[in-house]
């Protein structure tokens, strides 16, 4: 798959995070956020394979883990990174090198230092990974863990 | 930090023949009392926006860690898909850090397998606790890599 497959992404999507961590080594992943929904996806390349030649559960999990906390954080409108406590998934369907991956997160409740959230990755509205996490939501006076994001 | 930086004694590169390991690893492997322990130093590449180790990265080991063990200490030649991980994010990891984990496998009935295991640093805190659930496929592709080879 060429660079240009990669980036070729639907409606809406942008380059997500920064590029000097593990979405450099492992990414490009995009995201989109529309009203209070935050949507990350990426296209499954060679580099993203296990040996039998349909994507590495750690590459869906990756994915996942930013879907819940990044998700969460959208919805709940706060500009922090959400560590995550717990992260259970549930490896649902192999997929495909070139199929798009996009993922959905339901937040289930949130107080003010958790959040609970169920997380979905599609595959053309196909559900190829189910997901529920607990994330800790940081105080506003750790400095760690302060998200620098334009107002959605 | 390089890929020369020393690893903790007894431990090899290892060779898994996985393109998504071989982007965002190399892990390296050591045998333990005839557990397998897969470890790596966390480098910057591997850190999310805190510049602590990336959930992804770490469920990427604690998936290869699961999925190597039941090869190696059930002694299978057989590719053994992921069907759910849960795991508890107990303690970050920080750049510099070595991590390892090590598999415990509870029960292995006629075709699935479930798992536990822990992941630790170099001063034996915790820095993850999971769970796996496996399936343990009817018939191997008699073409397909032997996982044992890797860890010899």
């Amino acid at each position: 798959m060429t660079p240009e497959q990669e980036h070729d992404v639907p409606e809406g999507f942008k380059v997500f995070g920064v590029q000097d961590g593990l979405f450099g080594l492992v990414g490009p992943i995009f995201g989109r956020i529309i009203e209070n929904e935050a949507h990350l996806g990426f296209r499954v390349a060679e580099k993203h394979l296990n040996p039998t030649g349909t994507c590495h559960g750690g590459m869906l999990a990756t994915l996942v883990d930013v879907q819940i906390g990044f998700g969460s954080s959208v919805a709940l409108n706060q500009k922090k990174f959400f560590p995550t406590i717990n992260l259970n998934c549930d490896f649902l369907a192999p997929v495909l090198t070139g199929q798009w991956v996009e993922g959905r997160t339901e937040v289930i409740r949130a107080t003010p230092r958790m959040v609970f959230c169920n997380a979905m990755l599609l595959v053309e509205g196909s559900p190829v990974l189910r997901a529920n996490g607990i994330m800790k939501i940081p105080s506003d006076r750790d400095p760690r863990f302060q998200m620098n994001r334009p107002a959605s | 930090m390089t890929m020369t930086e020393p690893v903790p004694a007894g431990f090899r590169p290892a060779r898994l023949p996985a393109p998504f390991i071989e982007a965002s690893g190399p892990l390296f492997w050591r045998d333990e009392d005839g557990y397998l322990n897969l470890g790596f130093r966390v480098e910057r590449r591997h850190t999310n926006a805190g510049g602590t180790l990336h959930g992804g990265m770490l469920m990427t080991l604690v998936d290869m860690q699961l999925n190597s063990s039941l090869n190696y200490q059930l002694d299978t030649g057989l590719f053994i898909p992921t069907v759910s991980v849960n795991v508890d994010f107990l303690a970050p990891a920080r750049v510099g850090d070595w991590v390892q984990g090590r598999t415990e496998v509870l029960k292995r009935g006629g075709s699935t397998v479930f798992t536990d295991c822990r992941i630790i640093n170099q001063d034996g805190t915790l820095i993850a606790r999971a769970a796996g659930i496996f399936k343990l496929p009817r018939n191997g592709d008699p073409n397909a890599l032997d996982p044992r080879e890797l860890f010899q």
